[in-house]
């Protein structure tokens, strides 16, 4: 009852509001559409918000992909240069400095390109006023499944990086809502999954690379709104109706190319801050697991050994050692998974890395891991911030448990499924 | 041009799109392509674009305002398409010139979509320029 009165109470006032300036302004008296009122007819349409808007995110990672590609070719030549400037890797120091140092945290660097190019594109989206009417388009099917409609507005935010989305679900009210809507938010893909799809796809797919990468994106989206719905239904603690949501939409706008290259700017200033710090220490410690004890190769170095204890683990979905330490890895940060499969791959003597992740991986393999780094496990950070924001060690550890067992389910699904039709074709 | 005009404009636009759309996805499974490239994801995309052009005709037809909503935001998405693959072929020729592709041909990189879009410009330019007018 509350519900209506509130969703009724807000309608009539906006009816109010438009009877007001369309009788006072001058020229309006016969109720002229805008182009904002022309656009939202389409942008808000109950059949065709949906599809536009996943055209629109669809077009977003092909620009991303696609686009960049050349320039992530251009640097990756810089570092294969700089790799083999001392020679072969034949010593300890020239081999941190072409496999460790370029091979590892450069592999990682060359994904710079695609992750400016997709919040140019993200950018653009915002700074038109397109990406609150996809927000709105999606709370309207939120919450008829019966979920937070304010939900939705962090898990875009997800899209570049869960911290700031689970901090922003400060602005939902209901407790319930809000603690939903962090436990699916690492669902969400995140700026940082987006080298491994890049890797892997790229690898893999082909002509497709864009399409799959962005299947990765869906999947996210779909899987968060599936476990919102199931713990919804099946956590006591967190039954209940969603409350209301009224959204206020800005206008639209020509998009500024100033803001939209600080935007851009901006995100790459923290992946680059991520490879000075955290990536570049991480390059260091697996280069070392790499390549000792010396001169004995990666199946029999440290890592290699981890490897092995960790791969029957995974072996069930088709992944090999070197996936499972990609993994084991990459809950410090999500792109330790490329920078691990780098080093792996350059201190095993493969030269180039998408022709060794082609010789190690079917197209399906690739695409359950791909969906397996989706889900598994937020990085440490975000499970520090889950744990600030809930107050609670119960909900990040079932935060985590969940996400371990249903990143196993969708990649065993995906392998079953896709094996069984490559079998018919 | 008068809302009629636009309604027969936006209906061809709308069924061109939709005709390329469908053979980009009927090339993905039986697997013969003509200069219409397979590509399923892409296929739908022009799908969808189609739907919005050929939402708003009837409303044009009967000179209602309100059409054009759905003739002006299909051509923006005709053009957000046109102008990703025209980025696209040009990434496609810097990865020629670096050595990393084997060829480079303009037939295959002229996707429909950039024809449409070249297509849809006039309609394009003619909505951005028309100001709302209720005598119309």
């Amino acid at each position: 009852m509350v519900d209506v009165n509130a969703d009724t109470f807000a309608e009539a006032r906006y009816k109010a509001i438009d009877h007001i300036l369309h009788t006072s302004l001058a020229g309006r008296g016969h109720h002229a559409l805008t182009t904002s009122d022309m656009l939202d007819r389409v942008f808000l349409h109950k059949r065709l918000g949906i599809p536009v808007f996943l055209s629109l995110m669809w077009a977003t990672f092909q620009f991303a992909f696609a686009v960049s590609e050349p320039f992530m070719v251009m640097l990756e030549s810089v570092f294969g240069w700089l790799g083999g400037l001392f020679g072969e890797p034949l010593t300890p120091l020239i081999s941190l400095w072409a496999d460790g140092i370029c091979g590892g945290l450069g592999f990682v660097l060359v994904f710079i390109f695609p992750i400016m190019f997709l919040f140019i594109a993200l950018a653009i989206l915002e700074d038109s006023g397109y990406l609150p009417r996809a927000a709105f388009v999606m709370d309207r099917l939120m919450y008829r499944l019966g979920l937070h409609g304010r939900s939705f507005i962090p898990m875009l935010m997800g899209f570049g990086c869960n911290l700031p989305a689970i901090m922003a679900t400060r602005s939902i009210d209901g407790e319930r809502d809000r603690l939903i809507t962090i436990l699916i938010n690492p669902l969400m893909s995140c700026g940082a999954r987006l080298p491994v799809y890049v890797l892997i796809a790229g690898a893999l797919f082909g002509a497709y690379a864009g399409s799959a990468i962005f299947s990765m994106y869906v999947l996210g989206i779909v899987l968060a709104i599936i476990m919102a719905l199931l713990f919804r239904k099946f956590i006591p603690s967190l039954r209940g109706k969603p409350a209301p949501f009224i959204m206020e939409l800005p206008p639209y706008h020509r998009p500024d190319a100033k803001s939209v290259l600080l935007y851009m700017w901006s995100r790459a200033v923290i992946f680059l801050k991520k490879a000075g710090t955290i990536l570049l220490g991480g390059a260091l410690v697996l280069w070392f697991m790499a390549s000792f004890p010396w001169g004995r190769g990666v199946e029999s170095s440290y890592v290699g050994m981890l490897g092995h204890i960790l791969e029957p683990l995974v072996s069930p979905l088709g992944f090999d050692w070197m996936a499972a330490i990609a993994l084991f890895f990459g809950f410090l940060a999500k792109e330790i998974v490329v920078e691990t499969l780098g080093i792996l791959y350059g201190v095993g003597g493969s030269g180039a890395i998408t022709g060794a992740v082609a010789t190690h991986m079917t197209p399906v393999t690739g695409l359950a891991f791909m969906a397996f780094t989706l889900i598994y496990l937020p990085c440490l950070a975000t499970v520090g911030i889950v744990k600030a924001e809930t107050g609670s060690w119960k909900w990040t550890g079932f935060m985590v448990l969940y996400q371990l067992v249903l990143a196993y389910v969708v990649a065993g699904i995906i392998v079953v499924v896709g094996n069984f039709i490559i079998g018919v074709l | 041009m008068d809302f009629k005009n636009i309604g027969l404009y936006t209906a061809l636009i709308g069924a061109i799109t939709a005709i390329v759309g469908i053979f980009e996805i009927l090339f993905v499974f039986t697997g013969s392509e003509l200069w219409i490239p397979a590509d399923l994801f892409g296929g739908l995309a022009l799908l969808v674009i189609a739907a919005v052009y050929l939402s708003g005709i009837g409303e044009l037809f009967t000179k209602k305002e309100e059409g054009l909503s759905f003739a002006l935001t299909g051509t923006i998405l005709t053009m957000v398409f046109g102008i990703l693959y025209t980025l696209m072929a040009g990434a496609d020729w810097l990865m020629y010139t670096l050595g990393e592709a084997d060829e480079f041909l303009i037939i295959s990189e002229l996707r429909p979509e950039i024809l449409i879009s070249i297509a849809a410009l006039p309609l394009t330019i003619y909505l951005f320029k028309r100001k709302s007018s209720p005598t119309e």
